[in-house]
């Protein structure tokens, strides 16, 4: 876990939702999946984790059920509803134009002014 | 949808509760695990992987409350913990418990009763088909008086209006003498057109309604519908009713249905027990046909507005249908005189949603001065508990402090007491349900005979006495909690009693208190000695002793000379039994209103330019002064000679000789109506609040045109008088089992009158010293937790000289004064309030300086004593031992 950087605040609910949206998986395989996209350069608070899932189910962003896992065991899984691809869309298209706009002004030269 | 799905969560993770820890519990444990075995695939120990699974993941408990708060079931928890939280702090203090449950289950179900009877009587519609599109009409004259229709301008309106689908006649009575077998019974009785049922959307429960048929011109067989009471009281609610005949007057009527037990009419407080035909009246009412006389107005319509029609085109429309049926119908049939009266008499129209209610007129204005009667208290009492509760406040602050100081949120502390103080609203407000069943069948039994109505629980009132527990929780829990909780912490924290000046939120409740007690003070000393006044009223007749017998012969085919035949041999059997002093028949008795009046002319009195004599009529029986005990102030009593073929006498009462003998003696003179033979003395007809009238009693066997009436027979007794009920029974019997009969006597007469006086007495006095005792509770309480806060300083003050007067005054000063305000703002108060009572008052004036003294002695006499006995124990302290008291 070399250089892992800290989440930023607000970011987590929708990483779990692209996360999901890549195919149904229980929690810890959340954990598992963004860690291995990011390249383990995210720390995710192993905690904070499942009060974020059952607030995106609340929302009714996501369903779950209880499967087997990889080792026969019983885990709950968690799936994206469609209201939960809106969302995940919505929150994507904000952020890039977020990322847009600060990565603008973060290059800002003097001479621009 | 959004908002749909939180909620489904909501509720899945709350009913589903148990599942959903389990599952929360095996999801966080499989988590762990899952990271374990990847510590230990890694080489990591399995101890130490175990150890770094759980540090990394934290707390686990804190997790799941953070899983819980995300689906929603913080705000459920804390509810269930503050719930149990209050439940042990009230269990903790039982006697402040007992008080608030026990005070505000009165002051609620106070509330509640009088809601529930305002409910009944003026709110609660027909339970008929829709209910909304009903009217009521009837003429209204140019005095505003309400005549109901004729029968001929009701048949007019039904067959030429354009308003209404459907439009139903009907006249209720209360004295119908009904025979199913054996002897013949009073029950109530109805006249309906045979539309009656159809319009209203009644349907029978058993056989069937009336319809058009039932009520046609040649009439077939006569039928009649019962009462569901009347099915179940007569006959247990067999089927076989149907088809058995019944007896009404002695006329045979089939039963063909039932109405439901729901329907009570159309009559607010009058319950048809037996509904006949239009068509029956002439049976059963003899002497006329009332389906073609014009003058006669005696039917009540409800109608069925057309879908769209408003009430203000449908009064336009039928007033048209009016004045052509004045002009081209009515005009033939009526005098000039009548027809003037008419075409100056126009058709009203009101919502019939209620049907016709007159309890509403009757009972309205009573009934809102009881609620805010009632309010006053629950008021009062709220304010009491919010003074126990922030004395109570104060004793708790340290902890309440600790709290605060490791961090709990002020509003989530304020949540905590709100939630006690709710428990304790709610308990007194389930307790007060009972109290409100109790004291509404209380206040029916005494206000309401001859008003029959059905008290039953219904959602109106009980949203009613929820809204009224959740108002009053907060009402007096509110402040309290926000004081508590917002302590001085380093004060608190150290709690050394030093003195502190009376706070000023206590001594606004009180101030309210007071104020509000003195308006109900005022208002019970108002009420009890209207009462007395009323009880001292000179009636004019001795109470005591006299039994009635009300019957009604005509309708049994007693008319004029039959009918006098039968009350002389009544009498003459009567006079016979023994006990009886002296027996009479009577058209009016004292206090049961007026017969009618009459113009007369009197020899030697010459009436002033268009002044006349108009004068109320009263046919009576031989002995009927000694019967009733009124004083016979000139001349003598009527005898059994006073008959047909003597020349005709009367008596005058002292009113009317005062006004047309003045300096005469009136025995001797002759009048259009007869021969004076005696003065006698002013006796009470209308009530015991109404003025005396000139009144004339004729004797009985002497007015020919009085024979076909309803003659009250009445007995003087050696002893009590119902004693002799059983045998004037079978007297009656004897001579026709069709008369059915109904027996008072003058005593209860006078307590039925004054009934609705004794009630606001007895109520006002009541929630009057209830309140006084909640004042001076409170009182006790702020002062006795004042003086408990001051020791210290008391002793101080003490060491320092001062002496136990000093201090008695003091303390005693410190409650008196917000006492005195209470009463400078009550003052005014009580006198707005007694001038909204002005019209249930007799012989004083709202603004009575007795009653109002009265009130401020018991108050200030209460006050005092409330709040003496706390300075006393102050003024007793002993120096030495309140410098050590911490």
């Amino acid at each position: 876990m070399a250089e892992s950087t800290n989440l930023l605040q607000g970011t987590l609910d929708m990483l779990i939702l692209k996360a999901v949206s890549l195919g149904p998986l229980h929690g810890y395989g959340v954990l598992l999946r963004i860690q291995q996209i990011s390249g383990d350069r995210l720390e995710i608070q192993q905690g904070s984790l499942y009060p974020a899932l059952y607030r995106l189910e609340h929302q009714g962003f996501l369903t779950s059920e209880w499967g087997d896992s990889e080792n026969k065991r019983k885990a709950k899984y968690y799936r994206l509803t469609a209201a939960g691809r809106k969302q995940l869309q919505e929150e994507t298209r904000h952020w890039n134009r977020m990322a847009d706009i600060i990565a603008g002004i973060l290059n800002t030269a003097r001479e621009e002014l | 949808m959004r908002a749909g799905a939180r909620f489904r969560s909501w509720l899945r993770a709350t009913l589903l509760r148990s599942r959903m820890e389990r599952e929360m519990e095996s999801e966080l444990r499989f988590h762990i695990e899952r990271y374990t075995e990847e510590l230990m695939r890694a080489g990591v120990p399995i101890e130490e992987a175990r150890r770094r699974a759980g540090a990394e993941f934290g707390a686990i408990e804190a997790r799941k409350e953070e899983c819980r708060e995300a689906v929603g079931l913080r705000l459920l928890d804390e509810f269930h913990k503050d719930l149990r939280y209050g439940l042990r702090a009230l269990r903790k203090s039982p006697g402040f418990t007992t008080v608030a449950v026990l005070s505000l289950a009165l002051g609620i179900g106070a509330n509640t009763a009088i809601f529930s009877l305002i409910d009944m009587v003026l709110f609660e519609w027909l339970p008929v088909r829709h209910p909304d599109q009903l009217v009521l009409v009837w003429q209204q004259a140019a005095t505003h008086d309400e005549i109901p229709l004729s029968q001929p301008l009701y048949s007019h309106i039904r067959d030429h209006n354009t308003v209404f689908s459907g439009i139903a006649a009907f006249h209720a009575f209360k004295n119908w003498s009904v025979r199913t077998d054996g002897a013949a019974e009073p029950a109530t009785g109805q006249f309906v057109s045979g539309n009656y049922f159809s319009v209203l959307g009644v349907t029978a429960v058993a056989g069937r309604m009336l319809s058009p048929d039932d009520d046609g011109a040649a009439g077939g067989p006569p039928v009649a519908v019962i009462s569901y009471g009347f099915w179940k009281r007569k006959f247990g609610l067999d089927p076989a009713a149907i088809g058995k005949v019944l007896h009404i007057f002695g006329h045979p009527f089939t039963i063909v249905g039932v109405t439901p037990p729901e329907f009570l009419g159309t009559q607010a407080g009058f319950l048809p027990d037996v509904t006949v035909a239009l068509n029956a009246q002439p049976l059963i009412m003899p002497g006329g046909m009332f389906a073609s006389a014009y003058d006669v107005g005696w039917l009540y319509a409800i109608g069925r507005l057309k879908s769209g029609m408003s009430e203000l085109r449908a009064r336009t429309s039928l007033n048209v249908l009016y004045q052509q049926f004045v002009m081209a119908l009515a005009g033939p049939h009526l005098s000039p005189e009548e027809q003037r009266q008419f075409s100056a008499r126009s058709l009203a129209l009101a919502s019939g949603s209620q049907g016709l209610n007159r309890l509403r007129r009757q009972f309205s204005s009573p009934l809102r001065i009881l609620m805010s009667i009632v309010a006053l208290v629950l008021l009062i009492a709220c304010g009491n508990l919010a003074s126990l509760l922030l004395a109570r406040s104060a004793a708790r602050s340290k902890g309440i402090a600790v709290r605060l100081a490791i961090g709990a949120r002020r509003s989530r502390l304020i949540r905590q007491l709100l939630t006690e103080s709710l428990i304790v609203a709610f308990a007194g407000g389930a307790v007060g349900l009972g109290v409100a069943f109790w004291l509404d069948a209380l206040l029916l039994k005494i206000y309401g005979v001859g008003v029959e109505m059905k008290m039953q629980p219904n959602l109106q009132v009980l949203g009613f006495t929820v809204v009224v527990c959740l108002v009053s929780g907060v009402l007096f829990g509110l402040a309290p909690a926000l004081r508590a909780t917002r302590a001085d912490l380093t004060s608190a924290l150290k709690q050394t009693r030093v003195g502190c000046a009376p706070r000023r939120l206590d001594q606004l409740l009180v101030t309210m208190q007071v104020a509000f007690s003195l308006v109900l003070l005022v208002g019970a000393t108002l009420f009890v000695r209207s009462l007395q006044n009323l009880r001292d009223v000179d009636a004019g007749f001795d109470r005591g002793h006299v039994l009635l017998v009300e019957q009604e012969p005509a309708p049994n085919g007693y008319l004029g000379p039959r009918a006098a035949k039968l009350y002389g041999e009544l009498l003459a059997r009567v006079e016979t039994l023994p006990m009886v002093r002296s027996a009479t028949i009577a058209e009016a008795t004292p206090l049961s209103g007026p017969s009618w009046f009459e113009s007369i002319s009197i020899s030697g009195y010459t009436p002033a330019r268009g002044e006349e004599i108009n004068v109320f009529f009263n046919h009576v029986g031989a002995h009927f002064f000694k019967t009733f005990g009124i004083p016979v102030l000139a001349g003598r009593d009527f005898e059994p000679t006073d008959n047909e073929t003597a020349p005709p006498v009367i008596a005058i009462n002292e009113t009317m000789a005062r006004r047309y003998f003045e300096k005469i003696s009136p025995i001797g003179r002759a009048t259009s109506a007869g021969t004076i033979v005696a003065v006698v003395k002013d006796a009470k007809y209308d009530s015991l609040r109404a003025q005396s009238q000139p009144v004339i009693y004729c004797p009985y066997f002497q007015s020919q045109a009085s024979w076909n009436d309803a003659h009250t027979l009445a007995l003087r007794a050696g002893g009590d008088p119902l004693q002799l009920v059983p045998l004037v029974r079978r007297v009656i019997r004897e001579i026709d089992p069709n008369l059915s009969i109904r027996v008072s006597t003058m005593d209860e007469l006078v307590d039925d009158s004054l009934r609705q006086e004794r009630l606001f007495a007895a109520l006002t006095t009541l929630l009057g010293t209830l309140a006084l005792l909640l004042v001076c509770i409170g009182l006790y309480g702020v002062l006795g937790y004042a003086v408990a806060q001051r020791v210290n300083e008391i002793g101080i003050r003490m060491s320092l000289g001062a002496e136990p007067g000093n201090v008695l005054w003091l303390m005693m000063r410190q409650s008196l004064s917000p006492v005195a305000v209470g009463m400078v703002i009550g003052l005014p108060l009580a006198i707005m309030c007694a001038r909204w009572t002005a019209s249930l008052l007799f012989g004083l004036n709202p603004v009575d300086p007795i009653s109002i003294a009265l009130s401020f002695l018991v108050l200030v006499m209460s006050a005092g004593l409330a709040v003496y006995l706390p300075a006393r124990f102050a003024a007793r302290i002993n120096p030495l031992v309140a410098l050590r008291y911490e």
